[in-house]
């Protein structure tokens, strides 16, 4: 018999983000945070084999920040043995490495956390995944804790949508998730759980930021530096502003460029500035996240190899150029009417994509992430903006992580995990 | 100790205010409080990545509450900015060729709660919810007792009055009740969905 105390030590959070894993058990204040990668450690010099522990070698396979970077310079085909195995949360069906790199990276979190207790009998792992997860997802992450059931005690193991976790960790039952990732933009109405048919995908976020920053870095003569993603995603989060109207916007930077001109220091030798001709594209950046259906942007788009397009993932189109106030309003369509109201009390957003700051000065220009996501549902639907609260969550980094491990607490063990409504607990080994 | 260690001791104890201890095994020690906080110089003419992390891991095994890494501005290519954050690790970054100015704390350092302490608090929490939950709890159960008995008095007051011949009730003393399980921490009780999900059951 597991008791609420035994829950509130043993339960384990797991949310699989396409960059980052954030894992860690029920008592944690924060999780703990590892890429979201693996190194093969294959075509090694013998000399170096040596070097690396039996175990480790076996496995072929090293996870974990640390343990990356220790095997890094030894493995000779970086690019081909890094693997990253989400691409905006889905990992393949037939990426086999993918799946060798998830099933490492679960042992991984798990084996840092050893437990001693007597009383211990497993963990109660909850996972969190993207709300986009074709169903072979579930079922091979089920399979994998069922071998890892071996090594490291699991007693059971529940999955939950990731967009349902941020509304647990935000004590919000009635709400839209407006999750904004880097490769894409779910928009999750919620209703005492997740509501599927009301689930609208952007094939956007994050990494379209970051091809236009990419590519104004280009037409200011940096093709060298934007080759580095490491440095694209510093100066897009350096120079990137949210217009409150595009076009007004640039009007003022043509016209008093002085006021938007900026410089980046990527390191010691390396300084970018944006000149005064090319201070405006600043606001292409950001806006290019909430709607892309701009001529200005359109251009940018046309002369690059940036591309924006909708995309499908299992049944799920996802978007390239719908904005988000109308995605917000076509996933509110799809909730039955009696609930609409309630489900559009408010908007919650989460995710790097929405995190965008207003330099001061530049008030009545630039807006934040919420400011701007008032402004274009006051656009499309002035009956909707006035009833809604449009807020950010308080944790972007952790809200999914406290959102799974209070499901995890929560959910009754008598609830055997279901296919259909993808819900219960998957008993390790059966009951 | 060299210049450079110098302006790092300077910095910490009299901008920081921190109580300088020592030094042992390359780590440079102080006190904030309580706290015990370590800083590991590293100042190197040429620098290596893979150096400078496994520093930071050893850094990360230091029983310590804060820990830094300083180093010279040259090594800043080699820091991922991301990764200290991600682990908590501080950043200091020393320029000798400033003076006593040339001390910068890039990456300020997150405090870290040794895992025994971390449970310590959540036991302590929890004993007070306890407490807190059982102080209610007993009550409840004096208030109820109370109840019963003056029912059961006057129940019985009423049969002799009557005088009537049916056999009294029988006497089920109330069962004490069992010991309540530990409260959870109130961001969990707090929180509606916990509740919610409580509910869920399997339907047909």
């Amino acid at each position: 018999m597991i008791s609420d105390a035994y829950r509130l030590k043993y339960t384990f959070g797991v949310d699989f983000g396409t960059s980052y894993v954030k894992y860690g058990p029920i008592v944690l204040n924060e999780p703990r945070v590892a890429q979201t990668r693996g190194l093969f450690l294959r075509d090694l010099p013998e000399s170096v084999k040596m070097r690396i522990p039996p175990e480790v070698l076996s496995r072929g396979l090293v996870v974990g920040d640390e343990e990356v970077r220790r095997y890094l310079s030894s493995v000779r085909d970086v690019q081909r043995n890094l693997k990253y195995p989400l691409k905006d949360g889905i990992a393949r069906r037939d990426d086999e490495d993918a799946w060798r790199v998830l099933k490492e990276l679960a042992r991984y979190t798990l084996a840092q956390f050893p437990v001693s207790d007597p009383e211990f009998s497993g963990w109660l792992v909850s996972i969190a995944l993207s709300a986009l997860a074709p169903d072979y997802m579930y079922k091979a992450f089920f399979d994998i804790y069922t071998e890892l059931a071996g090594e490291h005690r699991i007693h059971a193991v529940t999955i939950l949508p990731q967009p349902l976790a941020v509304a647990i960790a935000e004590n919000a039952v009635n709400c839209i998730i407006v999750e904004g990732g880097h490769g894409n933009i779910q928009i999750a109405p919620i209703s005492f759980a997740l509501i599927r048919e009301g689930l609208v995908a952007l094939n956007r976020g994050g990494a379209e930021a970051n091809a236009i920053t990419r590519e104004i870095l280009k037409d200011i003569g940096y093709s060298d530096i934007a080759r580095e993603e490491y440095a694209v995603e510093v100066v897009k989060r350096a120079v990137g502003l949210v217009p409150r109207n595009l076009k007004e916007a640039i009007k003022a930077a043509k016209a008093n460029p002085d006021r938007f001109v900026a410089k980046v220091r990527l390191s010691p030798v390396v300084e970018v500035e944006i000149p005064r001709e090319y201070a405006w594209t600043r606001f292409l950046i950001g806006e290019i996240v909430f709607d892309p259906n701009h001529e200005e942007i359109k251009s940018y788009i046309e002369q690059s190899r940036l591309h924006i397009e909708n995309a499908v993932i299992g049944d799920v189109t996802l978007y390239g150029e719908m904005d988000v106030a109308t995605a917000i309003i076509t996933s509110l369509r799809s909730v039955s009417v009696e609930i609409q109201d309630r489900v559009a009390s408010q908007i919650i957003l989460s995710g790097g994509a929405f995190s965008w700051r207003v330099p001061p000065g530049l008030e009545d220009v630039a807006v934040d992430s919420v400011g701007r996501m008032k402004m274009a549902l006051e656009e499309r639907n002035p009956v909707l903006a006035s009833r809604v609260n449009v807020r950010l969550v308080a944790e972007p980094q952790y809200s999914v992580w406290r959102g799974a491990v209070i499901y995890g607490y929560a959910l009754p063990l008598t609830l055997e995990w279901s296919d259909s409504t993808k819900e219960g607990w998957y008993f390790v080994g059966g009951r | 100790m060299d210049f450079v260690k110098l302006l790092l001791v300077k910095y910490f104890s009299e901008t920081l205010g921190m109580r300088y201890v020592g030094e042992s095994g390359g780590v440079v020690w102080f006190e904030e409080g309580l706290n015990r906080v370590a800083v590991s110089p590293y100042f190197a003419e040429v620098y290596e990545e893979a150096e400078v992390y496994k520093r930071v891991g050893e850094l990360m095994g230091a029983a310590a509450a804060k820990v830094y890494l300083a180093v010279l501005p040259e090594a800043s290519p080699f820091v991922d900015p991301r990764y200290f954050k991600n682990q908590g690790v501080g950043l200091v970054v020393v320029d000798p060729a400033k003076g006593p100015d040339g001390v910068e704390i890039k990456i300020f350092a997150k405090p870290r709660p040794a895992p025994a302490a971390d449970l310590g608090r959540v036991a302590e929490s929890l004993k007070a919810s306890l407490a807190e939950h059982l102080d209610v709890q007993l009550k409840k159960l004096e208030a109820s007792l109370y109840e019963k008995l003056r029912r059961y008095v006057d129940e019985k007051i009423e049969e002799m009055r009557r005088q009537l011949l049916a056999p009294a009730r029988p006497e089920t003393a109330p069962k004490p009740p069992e010991a309540p399980p530990p409260a959870p921490p109130s961001s969990v009780t707090d929180n509606e969905w916990v509740r919610i999900l409580r509910s869920r059951r399997r339907e047909g």
